[in-house]
């Protein structure tokens, strides 16, 4: 008996992009949803707790604002230097991919560094994990647990770039390694956006 | 290079608009201030989502699967939350 579905090209069967984009690019594209959707759970149980806390402390008392901007220009202008890097890797221009992923690299390492004074400066006070001197003591945790997520995330994409870098000099790197580190990284900075808003602006 | 210009002008919307957002933090409160931050924030995703991401050359299919999905979730999320929070503030006798 004669199977006539055989005959027809199955989405099953491989060589079929949905999506119009490769199975790499996309599967990134999934993590960064599911990766999204974890801290869209941890913001949501920050929103519950603070909106559950009368003794929330004021933000004014425990940020150096001043400070959280420069955080915030850091990882900005490093999604901007990736991006270069991106484009420049679509063209196959080595030597500018090289320059703006070592750029992003130091943006990087730079609000890590920014990051860890900032906690040693909360945790000298009296700030921990249960504790904290200025009010609801789930602020703390509330605190620590989300930007230490998310500087984590900021620590992995540095390493993911670092080696990008390294095997971009070694002339390895292929413009969609490039594209995938890029995306991961701006995934950093857009989880930023919603910390920087949600957590030290209102 | 002309295709760089696209990043860095974003750059510099994006900045500006961070900017904003710590002046109105100085100037605006309650739900004026409320409602300008979450606003400023959601240009802000856009801009790096849309731009950097590239999600608005993709096709329609994914950014629908990306855009909606966390869209959603994040409103279920907020809307089941929010007012359960706001009931234990209640009952703890200080939210009135």
């Amino acid at each position: 008996m004669e199977i006539t579905a055989a005959a027809q090209p199955a989405n099953w069967d491989g060589g079929v992009s949905p999506f119009g984009i490769g199975w790499s690019k996309l599967m990134m594209w999934l993590f960064i949803v599911s990766d999204g959707l974890v801290f869209a759970g941890f913001l949501a149980i920050y929103g519950f707790i603070r909106l559950a806390s009368p003794d929330w402390p004021d933000r004014s008392r425990m940020f150096h604002l001043d400070f959280i901007a420069l955080m915030t220009f850091t990882l900005i202008s490093s999604s901007a230097t990736m991006a270069t890097a991106v484009a420049a890797a679509r063209e196959g221009n080595r030597k500018t991919v090289l320059r703006f992923l070592l750029l992003t690299v130091l943006g990087g390492c730079a609000f890590l560094g920014m990051q860890a004074y900032e906690w040693t400066g909360l945790i000298r006070e009296g700030a921990g994990l249960g504790s904290n001197p200025w009010g609801a003591p789930l602020f703390g945790a509330c605190f620590f647990v989300l930007t230490g997520f998310h500087g984590s995330h900021v620590l992995s994409g540095v390493i993911v770039l670092a080696m990008t870098a390294v095997r971009s000099r070694m002339g390895m790197a292929r413009a969609e390694g490039v594209e995938l580190a890029g995306l991961y990284w701006h995934f950093v900075d857009l989880v930023w956006v919603f910390i920087f808003t949600l957590f030290y602006l209102i | 290079m002309t295709t760089y210009k696209i990043y860095w002008a974003t750059w510099g919307v994006l900045l500006l608009i961070t900017l904003g957002m710590i002046a109105a933090g100085g100037a605006l409160t309650g739900k004026l201030l409320l409602v300008s931050l979450l606003l400023a924030m959601g240009v802000k995703a856009a801009l790096i989502g849309g731009t950097f991401m590239h999600l608005r050359s993709e096709q329609l299919s994914l950014i629908l699967i990306v855009t909606l999905g966390l869209l959603l979730v994040g409103a279920i999320l907020f809307a089941g939350i929010a007012a359960d929070a706001v009931r234990v503030l209640r009952l703890s006798g200080d939210g009135g």
